[in-house]
């Protein structure tokens, strides 16, 4: 009986252990792959595809910089 | 184009995700859709909001600097001027969409280059604890600063502090005096946390005549005096586009401080001729500047081209010590003034009997 309180208890501590350990935030990939692959990376690191989106710059003005 | 890294998604910032700073929707299956209206692009330009919660103390430190609040322009203008632009609309507007661009968020030293030179990440958004010469601190401070620095004027050599991946700008200029500025300096110059020379090279100070002689506690000259080359001046800048619209020119000038504080109390200092005119802001829709006598346009300069040998310190063929430099077109006269600019700048000026 004793065996089973105590397995009992360590299994409690390693749930315990298991869910109060995960990050606060997903890491990047976890979080694109949570939400099938549509996230920000599967854009942001698809250089074909932002060179197609990708809004140009507009000229600045005059010289730049302070010297 | 905004490229990311998968290597960034390890980092400690690349594991908050992306709509932790930058919120959209990072469900949307396309551009428009995912850039929502609270998407934010540049999020360290609220410091306070986006950057304060993990950075408390460089966020706080950072309201007053220099590099965030750009009073080195801006209290100049005003200055020129004659009165408190804040309420003005038009110029704090114009202000901001041309001087703003060399406004230093955190992003623009540590994750990308900045405004001014359009941009681009340093490393596919990864954040670089040190802000990279080339990149970041050249690309605003490239054009004087940079090109001597690194020996990029004709017949000039590099500074004798530039080792290539050794000594780098942060050798000089730490975090702490790049973040913040003394309180109520307007001018990089009254910040006291910024470096000085004799900060490292105090054991020097009686090494030899010279020094004897110049390097004084309540006075003497500023070290750049005798140790800098020919650097770099320009006549006429104008806002709108125009740029430098007179010349740029390598020279050599000393002058009174005309900036004379404890902290800076240097008798003789070099001197750069600065680009402003009476009309440089006429874009902005100031046709002139009534209190441009206030300020000189000859300004304290400290050039960064420093060498233990240069035209002053190398007497060779010299019968005396001063022969180099008493009484030469070093000094900063009223014939090397225009007419427009002698009010501002009379009280600086030496005379050839000056020693």
């Amino acid at each position: 009986m004793k065996q089973h309180i105590a397995g009992f208890l360590i299994l409690l501590m390693g749930l315990f252990v298991l869910f109060s350990c995960t990050k606060k935030y997903p890491d990047q990939t976890q979080m694109d792959l949570a939400i099938g692959g549509d996230g920000c990376t599967s854009c942001h690191m698809n250089t074909d595809l932002l060179k197609e989106v990708a809004t140009p710059q507009e000229d600045t003005e005059g010289d730049a910089g302070e010297g | 184009m905004v490229s990311i890294k998968e290597s960034f998604l390890s980092t400690s910032h690349g594991k908050l995700g992306c709509t932790a700073c930058h919120f959209g929707n990072a469900k949307a299956k396309t551009k428009e859709e995912a850039h929502v209206d609270d998407f934010v692009a540049s999020p360290s330009m609220q410091p306070d909001v986006y950057c304060e919660g993990c950075h408390a103390e460089i966020t706080n430190d950072h309201n007053g600097s220099l590099h965030k609040n750009l009073d080195g322009y801006y209290k100049r203008i005003e200055k020129r001027l004659g009165y408190d632009i804040s309420g003005d609309e038009m110029i704090v507007g114009e202000f901001n969409k041309e001087c703003g661009k060399c406004h230093a968020s955190c992003g623009q030293c540590h994750v990308s280059r900045p405004v001014s030179v359009k941009g681009g990440f340093l490393d596919g958004h990864t954040f670089q604890r040190e802000p990279t010469m080339k990149d970041n601190c050249t690309a605003c401070h490239g054009s004087r600063v940079g090109a001597e620095f690194f020996g990029e004027n004709e017949g000039m050599r590099a500074d004798v502090h530039w080792i290539p991946n050794v000594k780098r700008c942060v050798f000089c200029h730490d975090g702490n005096s790049m973040h913040s500025s003394t309180d109520g300096a307007t001018h990089r110059y009254e910040d006291q946390d910024m470096t000085r020379c004799e900060d490292c090279h105090m054991d020097d100070k009686e090494a030899n005549e010279y020094h004897l002689t110049h390097w004084k506690d309540d006075g003497g000259l500023s070290c750049q005096v005798c140790h800098s080359q020919d650097y770099k001046n320009c006549n006429s800048c104008h806002t709108g586009g125009a740029g430098i619209t007179g010349s740029s020119y390598m020279d050599f000038k000393i002058a009174k401080n005309p900036i004379k504080t404890d902290y800076r109390n240097y008798d003789v200092v070099t001197v750069r001729h600065i680009p402003i005119s009476r009309d440089t802001y006429t874009s902005w829709g100031i046709t002139d500047l009534p209190n441009y006598n206030v300020e000189p346009t000859w300004k304290y300069a400290t050039p960064h081209n420093i060498q233990r040998w240069t035209a002053r310190t190398d007497t060779t063929g010299s019968t005396a010590c001063y022969e180099k430099c008493h009484n030469s077109d070093y000094y900063l006269t009223l014939e090397d003034l225009f007419e427009e600019e002698v009010d501002a700048n009379k009280d600086y000026v030496l005379t050839r009997n000056d020693n």
